[in-house]
């Protein structure tokens, strides 16, 4: 297999149930890193280092993360669409278009990097008037930029998949399926950010 | 293999069929015919019309026959329907059933 289809055309020859158990098997995966060092998949296209919590929870968020957007392209692809697509290939090929989520979290375990989090944070949560933060340098600096760059490659090569999935999947294309795309989008990092602080609060 | 050429070279309009010949006894039919739907598709949508009939019109089957996903093939399915409803087509085809 040619290395940019399997990169960002998988859904040519991998859709439905396989795709749906691949995907979520990698979405589990992604929330067990996580949780080793507290990082919450907690909205269709965040990332943050936060608290502690079970690993379930972790598990939960990437589950709400995939089922919101899921959902809502599929009532825009019913109203879109002019074909007949079966819901499984959609609900399978977003969940799989989530799989950078691995990639983001095994890179977060980069020595340094919740270091240089922690640092970052205290530093900007202490600001005061006249006072220039110190940061340590260093490795955790170079680990911590080095992350950020890969959590933002691989966010935007995971946009990328949610959108091949949509388009490949209820065969639509061109400005109106990209607008009801970036709206759905929208739509579904509100209800994720909604279902996942109801399911925090509940803990 | 030699190709039935569809389009004409000139202006790209749908070709019609003039001459027709038994290849038996060589007795020949002249008029002028429109080709038939299928016949004016490429080569490619009539081995995979071919294909999908042979597989009864499984969707799933012609997937797992062409190594891809179900989506690719129902799209693909789509372009060939896209094609076959194209207005020369059915125009064409308001032709064959005067």
């Amino acid at each position: 297999m040619k290395l940019t289809p399997f990169l960002f055309s998988p859904f040519h020859r991998v859709a439905g149930a396989l795709s749906l158990g691949l995907g979520l098997g990698a979405i589990g995966v992604a929330g067990l890193i996580g949780a080793r060092q507290g990082l919450h998949f907690d909205g269709v296209l965040d990332v943050h280092v936060g608290f502690r919590a079970p690993w379930w929870v972790f598990v939960a968020e990437g589950v709400i993360d995939w089922i919101c957007l899921a959902v809502v392209l599929l009532g825009a692809g019913r109203v879109i669409s002019g074909t007949a697509f079966r819901a499984i290939d959609l609900l399978g090929t977003q969940a799989l278009a989530r799989w950078p989520t691995v990639l983001i979290a095994l890179a977060c375990l980069a020595p340094g990097f919740h270091r240089y989090s922690a640092a970052l944070v205290k530093a900007l949560t202490g600001l005061k008037p006249g006072v220039v933060p110190t940061l340590p340098g260093g490795v955790d600096a170079l680990a911590f930029w080095l992350v950020t760059v890969v959590m933002l490659a691989c966010t935007v090569w995971m946009v990328a998949l949610m959108w091949k999935s949509f388009s490949h999947c209820c065969n639509v294309r061109g400005g109106r399926a990209v607008a009801v795309f970036v709206v759905g989008l929208v739509v579904a990092e509100v209800f994720s950010k909604v279902l996942i602080s109801a399911l925090v609060r509940g803990l | 293999m030699k190709r039935l050429p569809v389009s004409c070279p000139s202006c790209e309009r749908r070709l019609d069929v003039k001459r027709l010949v038994c290849g038996e006894c060589g007795t020949e039919v002249e008029g002028v015919y429109p080709l038939p739907p299928l016949a004016a598709l490429g080569l490619e949508d009539q081995a995979f019309i071919c294909d999908f009939v042979k597989a009864s019109g499984s969707l799933k089957e012609m997937a797992a026959l062409l190594k891809v996903s179900y989506p690719t093939v129902r799209n693909r399915l789509d372009e060939v329907i896209g094609r076959l409803r194209s207005p020369e087509s059915e125009r064409e085809a308001g032709r064959g059933e005067r």
